[in-house]
């Protein structure tokens, strides 16, 4: 039995590219299994696609992913059609169960784009052990972005510190009866554990889960204090020749002990970055826009450039971080917090040298990938 | 436009402004091999005019490296706001990056070791006639090796 999986474009214009649904209503709805099913187009093709368990313990997060094969026209409607598969196609789904030994770090890659994402807190010898949850090499071609002018030398070692992408702090807010501050959890001298990494047609994904960390509150009606055992999940995913890395963020809270269903916790993620592009970066963003922003280099002859989109809202950005222990290199620091949600989908975007300058790129993803991705339904 | 010749001005930003002069000095051996190997490529190409642009395009990023790793924060400030007052109506940071191959040139030409110089001396050349093509920073008036 063939069905009909309709996406619709809600824009003024034709779009194309990946499509993400969750995976387990069309299950559900089809009887299709995850390891047999294929994508066709009207004509019959196959099309790309995969099937990512995003965490193997929670299957409602498993997602379907393809590459539309032609763009959807204006404010309207293209099908695709699913149906169960008989054998593997070369371009079928590909999803790799996560290794049994987390490892130092992960390594993602667009084509074009590749992230190493650091997992331990150091990576070296040294006593440096600031580092987990940070990318800390992401590489256009063959330039390091965080450090451009560096890697344009070729003879220089890169800055050691460089980093982005770092979740380094989580506020947890508490009830409003408490009367403690929210609670601050630092992440980044904790090492992170590798849960998936996927591989497919469409796209490269991980997803990695902090060190356990307690969030305590006061039961009003048990009257006494309760304990969770928390873990922060990030999913990084690159697309197939993205210039920009998308990331999905969420909280999960269990009660000590093990007993109970896991809860989702509300929370605000502060991001930090330390990535050179040059003294004096102009930094792109409107007051009244909390939704993305970009820092670029639009002057001279190298013009690299980072934005960030979310649909978390992202507070005051800070440049250079306040209280950067070394003076001298603080102008390559920056910050950001997002943000109290439950779940936040973020963007980051490396631009070197593109016919569009970032800050437009930034705005322009923001309202694809993030306020107005297509949008894929089982008809 | 300046007054001075063109090198003088190139002097100014790198010593007296980027203060870059010891990071050139120090990393001379991987400067001049980076742009030889770029000098080599253009020469590769054929001796037109199109060659010298090509040469100065593949350097420009490299030397724009220079300019930012090599300098200070409130060097640079210092440097753009120089820039700026000479040149109301160009890109600061280019100009530098600019000055900056010039006197790298020009040093290259004038202390480089005398197995380097016929290297240096169709860089020089090569700078030369895409200035001169240009027209930018009213031709190049310096002193010769």
């Amino acid at each position: 039995m063939r069905f009909e999986i309709d996406v619709s474009n809600p824009s003024d214009y034709p779009r194309g590219g990946p499509v993400t649904v969750p995976w387990q209503p069309i299950e559900q709805a089809t009887g299709i299994g995850a390891s047999a099913f294929q994508l066709l187009d009207r004509n019959g093709c196959g099309v790309s696609a995969q099937i990512d368990r995003i965490d193997p313990t929670d299957p409602s997060l498993d997602t379907l992913v393809f590459s539309l094969p032609s763009k959807a026209p204006p404010e309207a409607s293209a099908t695709v059609f699913l149906e169960a598969g008989s054998g593997a196609r070369p371009e079928a789904s590909c999803c790799f169960p996560a290794p049994a030994d987390s490892p130092a770090r992960v390594e993602l890659s667009s084509g074009a784009l590749t992230v190493s994402l650091s997992l331990a807190p150091c990576q070296d010898a040294t006593d440096h052990d600031w580092f987990a949850g940070s990318a800390q090499s992401v590489r256009l071609g063959a330039v390091e972005m965080l450090d451009v002018h560096c890697s344009n030398l070729g003879f220089i070692k890169h800055d050691p510190e460089k980093r982005c992408m770092q979740i380094d702090r989580l506020l947890l807010s508490r009830p409003a009866w408490e009367e403690l501050p929210d609670q601050e959890v630092y992440l980044h001298r904790s090492p992170y554990q590798l849960v998936s990494f996927c591989s497919g047609p469409v796209r490269e994904a991980c997803t990695i889960m902090s060190s356990p960390f307690e969030y305590v509150y006061w039961d009003p009606f048990e009257r006494q204090s309760r304990n969770l055992v928390c873990s922060f999940y990030r999913t990084l995913i690159l697309h197939r020749g993205s210039d920009s890395v998308i990331e999905e963020l969420w909280l999960k809270g269990a009660a000590a002990g093990g007993s109970g269903n896991p809860i989702s916790l509300s929370f605000s993620a502060r991001y930090f970055a330390n990535m050179f592009l040059g003294h004096e970066p102009v930094v792109y963003r409107f007051e009244t826009v909390p939704d993305w922003f970009a820092a670029g280099y639009p002057a001279g002859d190298v013009h690299p450039g980072y934005g960030f989109a979310t649909d978390a809202h992202a507070g005051h950005f800070r440049h250079p971080h306040p209280g950067y222990p070394d003076a001298e290199k603080a102008e390559r620091t920056f910050s950001w917090e997002l943000r109290p949600c439950k779940r936040a989908r973020c963007l980051h975007l490396f631009r070197l040298n593109g016919a569009v300058p970032v800050e437009r790129r930034a705005g322009h993803l923001w309202y694809e990938e993030i306020y107005k991705p297509l949008r894929a339904k089982v008809r | 436009m300046p007054e001075q010749p063109v090198f003088e001005f190139a002097r100014l930003a790198v010593e007296e402004y980027l203060k870059a002069q010891d990071f050139i000095k120090q990393h001379h051996s991987e400067i001049f091999k980076r742009l030889a190997d770029a000098e080599e490529r253009a020469r590769a190409r054929d001796a037109g005019p199109e060659a010298n642009v090509v040469f100065v395009a593949e350097c420009l990023p490299f030397v724009a490296g220079i300019v930012h790793v090599g300098s200070q924060l409130n060097d640079f400030r210092e440097a753009r706001d120089w820039a700026l007052k000479k040149l109301p109506y160009a890109d600061a940071v280019s100009v530098l990056s600019a000055l900056t191959f010039l006197y790298i040139v020009e040093k290259g030409l004038r202390f480089g070791n005398p197995a380097e110089l016929p290297v240096w001396q169709s860089m020089s050349h090569r700078l030369d006639s895409f200035l001169a093509a240009s027209g930018a920073l009213g031709g190049r008036a310096s002193s010769s090796a």
